[in-house]
């Protein structure tokens, strides 16, 4: 009895205790395997950043909760409940997590205001909320510089990847150090310049691990606007909306057998694949 | 790419020689609190001396045009500016601009709009759509003078902040800005943001010279210390008068520019104080 009060390392030495394990059948896994047929049906994102704008016409009422992270007398507070985008680029990414994962229950943690003037700690707050509130994934088109936040945050992302939450971050624009996206426990995007929402690309020279549509990408706005962006910020929610899809259908993936099924379902893995299968026929 | 890792270097040395000082300044501020009032006035004066040389108020507001004026060229943009933080405000202030409307000096919240955006967040953005968006085409026609169609603005980092925002407005051929010009940019902001910490370091010696002028005024009385700020401020001097001394010392300051010579007003009336304890 004792042995089962133990956490996740120590391995049951009775078999019997030991959890199934769910293999993957490598041949097999295709765009259509990872994804066909998916919704985001029972996932729950939580889009940390400037507050999703709910009632926007493009978000379709899949805000199901969310957090607005403040500065109270005493520090930061939590409030939950609903609030608007102060800026757009929530709802800009909530827009597109929507596009691709329809069914998928979208939540907001706001984290950006003129009193936090964009702390780490308030980013570190709302990704908090979001692990502890068991999101499936959680998508952060933001980073942090601050040195200070960096043990907090690498100890958050790895809490969510062993709990099965797949954070997904956005690489910095600039040529500068940044978190969490430097870590090795979340998915790092950055942008190609392709259109198809589905198309991304593994980039085998890390710490970005896939690149999605980043560039001139249609986005809802705040005050049920819309806009044309181009930056990371937006390549990363393409990414967060295929995580959707592939783990509502199938549930049971870590996040390193995601990130395996993401390299098979890669448009350039899968064409080298492809050359490397006509050359063995020919 | 040889030109790109020549400028990395220089910049790299920039921040070595800033970094230098900073630890210099620190120092100083050290020993201006404890008793040596003399040798800690001198060596101020003369790191001032020294760090005002290298970038004064004049040549920093010419190295920011300068800079927006080549990203402007460079990206064929019809307008474009520089806004620096004034954190204590909460405000950013247009500290060069080039086509548009004139908007120097013209001060903006902190901490909305697209220039709000990447203080905040200290990324850059791009929108090819900036009309759609209705506060930021009510930003844009009250700050810039009429909404450009397409924007790029990236931020100027010094260590861990961001101090200020390069942004440069509708590209020529009505193009949207793309990920290069979003490093490009960058590459822009990173001289500026070096010339705006040099800055902040000249104005920082001078706080530290007014409260060290200060401190001393404050303990008048003591001929010993007036004579040591007499052998500090007026060294190898022949008249005795210090005061003299000391405003020969302050229009050198005040040729650094306007921060300077406000700064220098200051040294005068805080030794007006102390020369003259009637008063």
């Amino acid at each position: 009895m004792e042995e089962q009060q133990l956490p996740a390392f120590s391995w049951p030495t009775n078999p019997e205790e030991r959890p199934p394990v769910f293999p993957v059948p490598w041949q097999e896994v295709t765009p259509d395997w990872a994804w066909g047929g998916s919704t985001g049906m029972g996932i729950k994102v939580c889009i940390v950043d400037s507050g999703i704008e709910a009632d926007h016409p493009a978000i379709d009422g899949a805000v199901r909760g969310g957090v607005v992270v403040e500065k109270g007398e005493e520090g930061l507070v939590l409030r939950e409940g609903p609030h608007g985008d102060l800026f757009g680029h929530a709802t800009a990414c909530a827009g597109i997590i929507h596009k691709i994962a329809p069914y998928a229950e979208l939540y907001s943690a706001r984290v950006l205001n003129e009193n936090l003037k964009g702390g780490g700690d308030a980013l570190i707050a709302g990704v908090r909320w979001a692990v502890e509130n068991k999101m499936n994934v959680i998508n952060l088109s933001l980073s942090t510089r601050k040195q200070e936040h960096v043990a907090v945050l690498h100890d958050l992302a790895d809490a969510a990847y062993f709990q099965n939450t797949v954070m997904v971050a956005s690489a910095n624009n600039m040529p500068v150090y940044s978190y969490p996206w430097l870590f090795s426990s979340v998915i790092s995007v950055a942008s190609h310049t392709e259109q198809d929402p589905l198309t991304f690309y593994y980039n085998p020279d890390p710490p970005v691990e896939f690149t999605a549509p980043g560039v001139d990408i249609e986005l809802a706005w705040a005050e049920k606007s819309y806009s044309i962006g181009t930056g990371n910020s937006y390549a990363t929610p393409h990414i967060a909306g295929v995580v959707a899809l592939i783990l509502s259908k199938h549930p049971e993936l870590t996040p390193f057998q995601l990130k395996t099924v993401m390299y098979y379902t890669s448009k350039n893995v899968r064409e080298a694949l492809l050359a490397e299968k006509e050359r063995a026929v020919g | 790419m040889a030109e790109e890792q020549d400028m990395q270097r220089e910049l790299e040395d920039a921040r070595a020689t800033i970094a230098a000082q900073a630890v210099q300044i620190h120092r100083l501020e050290l020993e201006a609190s404890q008793a040596s009032g003399a040798d800690a006035l001198r060596e101020i004066l003369e790191l001032s001396d020294v760090v005002g040389t290298t970038v004064g108020e004049a040549p920093f507001r010419a190295l920011l045009e300068g800079i927006l004026v080549a990203a402007r060229r460079l990206f064929n943009a019809e307008a474009g500016s520089i806004l620096l933080l004034d954190a204590e405000a909460n405000e950013l202030v247009f500290e060069a601009a080039s086509g548009g409307a004139d908007v120097l000096g013209l001060r903006i919240p902190a901490h909305q709009g697209i220039a709000g955006w990447v203080v905040m967040t200290g990324e850059p953005i791009a929108s090819s759509d900036v009309r759609r968006d209705p506060r930021w085409a009510k930003d844009f026609a009250q700050s810039v003078g009429y909404i450009p169609q397409s924007i790029l603005a990236v931020p100027m980092i010094v260590g861990e902040d961001v101090v200020g925002v390069l942004e440069v407005l509708d590209k020529h051929a009505g193009a949207s800005f793309g990920l290069n010009d979003m490093e490009l940019l960058g590459l822009f902001a990173q001289p500026a943001a070096i010339a705006v910490e040099q800055a902040q370091k000249v104005t920082s010696i001078g706080k530290l010279l007014v409260s060290e002028l200060g401190r001393l005024a404050a303990e008048r009385g003591s001929s010993t210390i007036t004579a040591a700020v007499d052998t500090a401020l007026a060294q190898g001097v022949t008249s005795p008068d210090a005061t003299l001394e000391l405003a020969r010392l302050v229009h050198r300051l005040s040729r650094k520019g306007e921060r300077a010579r406000t700064l220098a007003t200051d040294i005068l009336i805080a030794v007006e104080r102390y020369a003259n304890p009637s008063s």
